[in-house]
């Protein structure tokens, strides 16, 4: 009970921030404005003019491509922005207007406290990312004149995404100053998503013969959070993918499992950290 | 808080990771399904990789964005002419989003077709397989492959081989590959000299859209033109399938249905033109072309259509050709090739029915497929080192006058100026490096007017030539006669 409640009271604070709303706001705007990338994508000028069988590259299609690519893109760029603005406030502040010490007087345990803010944020993060893929659903159906309803599983991995992003900057925020976590966190979403480039790394280390260095590697990549995993939109773009492999396996039983635990688990780690600290 | 709780704590959170780990390994493996990320691109370099997983990464999810922008990009280039520029375009778009099909079609077209560089095509080929390997579940890249390969490369065999993968896959938007698939798979057989499987196929092309058609009339048509159906097979079910089909399509009920609803039309016309395609080569097999080059048969232009008549005398009559064709240089990197080539001229014998004979040309470097096959991979080494150059030409031209010799012909190549005229440096496309040329000028009967090939049979049968046949591996009767011209006589 005390865990939602301090997400609810999460929520409503995080909300009352001007500053998500111009996020949320420019996102949409964003995505609105994916149309005009669309244009300049038509391929009348290089596509289109093709002989007999061949067929004409299809104009709307490619339009489709880029509105979807782009409107994801946007929903990402946003997503990670207030995950990591919300994330690495959510401890400071309290401490900043000394909520916290009324809180943690109460009967409320300190773990108590980090689920229910890492929950708040989670809502808080669903809540404008389920905006941002309403827009964009909307944009999608004034297009198509259908709603393409498997976008929402886009929207929702992106969501769980950040809720991993968010943990982190949680997990930093309990014992790191604000801009130190914010700097941490991006970091740690940067290396994340460059899971491939260290993989790559590390297969080009073992066949060198730096087994070390591949196994350091290797760890690294065992410990940062992989957001590349996430990156898996593109069956959703083009959406002849979609028919042609698992995605949805792949989304529900290995990627969304993933994100929950990895979040799950920086929560304890947060906890055993911060049931420590002297406030 | 007791230490005990916390060291469970930290063993649970330890549980957890190690759960991570697992899922990680078991995600591993699958990423590159979902995530845009080639499958094609097995030989790329290591450098490469990392390189592209580090850029990759940090696009995040606007990769496909990127590669868009790259494409508009790239038709920028194109129109300004910086052909060399788009190349490695193609190729940062396809990595940046594999499943872009059009950049493929497009790219590979482009490479094959309209940049001016007859050494580009073997690029598209390459091009358009990497699509298929990153895009195998669908047609549309085989199609492109099969297409290619049968206008620009006239490799008929392989053309085939890929129409036929490609009616296996549907397309992007789920739907089965589309009739001209289908046809693609028949022409490519008649084009290669399997006239018998031709046959077949046509009627498996028929099958296969009447298996399409049959449900949407009865659907869509509701229980009148099921019952007309019912009754038309009752009384048509012995007839071929060609045949039963066209009374179908007749039936009045049919038609109001195809009045109605616009799906029925458009799939009762790709039908219909698999059954005329069958019913015009059944013609051909059995009256124009029947006899071709046969003993006791003779081509009759006088008789109105021409067609091969018995000629009661046993004899064997084929048109024998007497090809034969010398180069002269006219200027350096000019050369004139004179010939005469006796085809079949309606000329004489049919006032309004004056046919061009083609003449396909390949002038290269002397061992030019050994040369490409050391240095298939390396385009900068072909680039600075390899000429080719293929063209067809016509004779007679329309400046032949009456009473002209129309046998005889004649045309120039010319390696001094860029062919296309899209500022290609003529030494750039035609580097003569080698030290000797072949320059082979061939009559294709296949390659000919539907008209010609009635004059000489599915594969030539009914042509002949005194030096210059040779029967190829379709078993096409095909005239041809190569030169070798040393370095100094072409530069």
């Amino acid at each position: 009970m005390n865990v939602w409640t301090i997400a609810t009271l999460t929520l409503r604070e995080a909300l009352r921030k001007k500053v998500v709303y111009i996020f949320l706001f420019v996102a949409i705007l964003m995505i609105i404005l994916s149309q005009a990338f669309a244009f300049f994508a038509d391929p009348s000028g290089m596509g289109g003019q093709k002989a007999g069988d061949m067929g004409v590259a299809n104009a709307s299609r490619v339009e489709l491509i880029v509105i979807k690519s782009m409107a994801f893109g946007v929903i990402v760029l946003a997503g990670a922005v207030m995950s990591i603005f919300l994330g690495t406030d959510l401890i400071p502040s309290d401490i900043d207007r000394k909520t916290i010490y009324t809180l943690l007087s109460k009967p409320v345990r300190r773990g108590a406290y980090l689920a229910g803010k890492q929950l708040g944020l989670s809502l808080t993060l669903g809540v404008n990312i389920g905006l941002m893929g309403l827009a964009f659903l909307v944009l999608l159906f004034l297009k198509t004149f259908r709603f393409p309803i498997e976008i929402l599983v886009g929207v929702l991995l992106i969501w769980v995404q950040f809720i991993m992003l968010g943990s982190v900057a949680l997990f930093f925020s309990v014992f790191v100053s604000r801009n130190i976590n914010a700097a941490l966190t991006f970091f740690i979403f940067v290396v994340g998503s460059l899971s491939d480039f260290l993989q790559e790394i590390v297969n080009s280390s073992a066949r060198s013969g730096n087994h070390a260095l591949a196994i350091l590697l290797r760890v690294v990549k065992w410990i940062i959070p992989n957001f590349a995993d996430f990156n898996a939109t593109n069956p959703l773009i083009h959406s002849e993918q979609l028919a042609q492999t698992n995605f949805y396996q792949y989304v529900f039983a290995k990627v969304i499992p993933l994100g929950i635990l990895y979040s799950l688990m920086l929560l304890i780690v947060a906890f055993v950290i911060f049931d420590r600290r002297e406030l | 808080m007791q230490l005990p709780d916390r060291r469970m704590w930290l063993v649970l959170a330890a549980a957890l990771w190690l759960a991570t780990i697992g899922l990680q390994t078991w995600i591993d493996p699958d990423r590159h399904y979902y995530a845009p990320r080639q499958q094609g691109g097995g030989a790329m370099p290591q450098v490469y990789k990392e390189s592209a997983a580090l850029f990759g990464g940090i696009l995040l999810g606007f990769r496909e964005v990127a590669a868009g922008l790259l494409w508009v990009r790239a038709d920028e280039y194109f129109h300004s002419g910086k052909y060399d520029e788009l190349v490695p375009i193609f190729y940062i778009v396809t990595w940046l989003d594999p499943h872009q099909i059009d950049v493929y079609s497009t790219g590979a077209w482009h490479l094959a077709y309209n940049l001016g560089d007859q050494r580009l095509i073997p690029e598209g080929v390459k091009f358009l397989d990497k699509g298929i390997k990153d895009n195998p579940n669908i047609y549309d890249l085989y199609f492109q492959q099969a297409y290619m390969h049968y206008h620009k490369l006239h490799d008929y065999q392989t053309a085939e081989k890929y129409a036929q993968e490609a009616v296996k896959h549907p397309g992007t938007d789920g739907e089965p590959a589309p009739y001209y698939i289908h046809n693609t798979i028949a022409h490519s057989m008649r084009a290669n000299g399997q006239i018998d499987a031709m046959f077949d196929q046509w009627n498996r092309n028929i099958a296969f859209s009447w298996k399409q058609l049959e449900p949407l009339l009865r659907t869509k048509g509701g229980p009148a033109v099921g019952a007309a159906l019912d009754a038309a097979e009752k009384e048509y079910g012995s007839l071929p399938l060609s045949q039963q089909i066209l009374k179908y399509v007749a039936l009045p009920s049919v038609v109001t249905a195809a009045n109605k609803d616009p799906n029925i039309p458009k799939a009762m016309e790709g039908m219909l033109v698999q059954v005329r395609n069958l019913n015009v080569n059944i013609l051909r097999r059995e009256f124009f072309r029947k006899g071709a080059g046969q003993p006791g048969y003779k081509f009759d232009f006088t008789a109105s259509p021409p067609h091969w008549v018995p000629s009661g005398d046993n004899q064997r009559h084929q048109i024998n050709t007497h090809f034969d064709f010398h180069v002269v240089k006219v200027a350096p990197r000019k050369l004139k090739v004179i010939g005469r080539l006796e085809g079949a001229d309606f000329q004489d014998k049919l006032e309004h029915h004056r046919l061009y004979t083609r003449l396909d040309v390949w002038f290269r470097d002397k061992n030019f497929a050994r040369r490409f096959a050391l240095h298939a991979d390396d385009f900068t080494w072909q680039k600075a080192n390899l000429t080719t150059f293929k063209k067809q030409v016509s004779f007679p031209t329309e400046d032949t006058k009456p009473g002209q010799d129309s046998t005889e012909f004649s045309f120039i190549l010319d390696f001094s100026k860029d062919p296309d005229e899209m500022d290609h440096k003529p030494t750039d496309l035609f580097p003569m490096k080698a030290d000797a040329f072949d320059l082979t000028v061939s009559m294709d009967p296949v390659g000919q007017s539907e008209f010609h090939q009635d004059v000489y049979g599915w594969k030539g049968e009914g042509l002949t030539d005194d030096k210059h046949l040779v029967v190829d591996e379709r078993g096409v009767r095909t005239i041809s006669k190569t030169v070798t011209l040393p370095r100094w006589e072409v530069l």
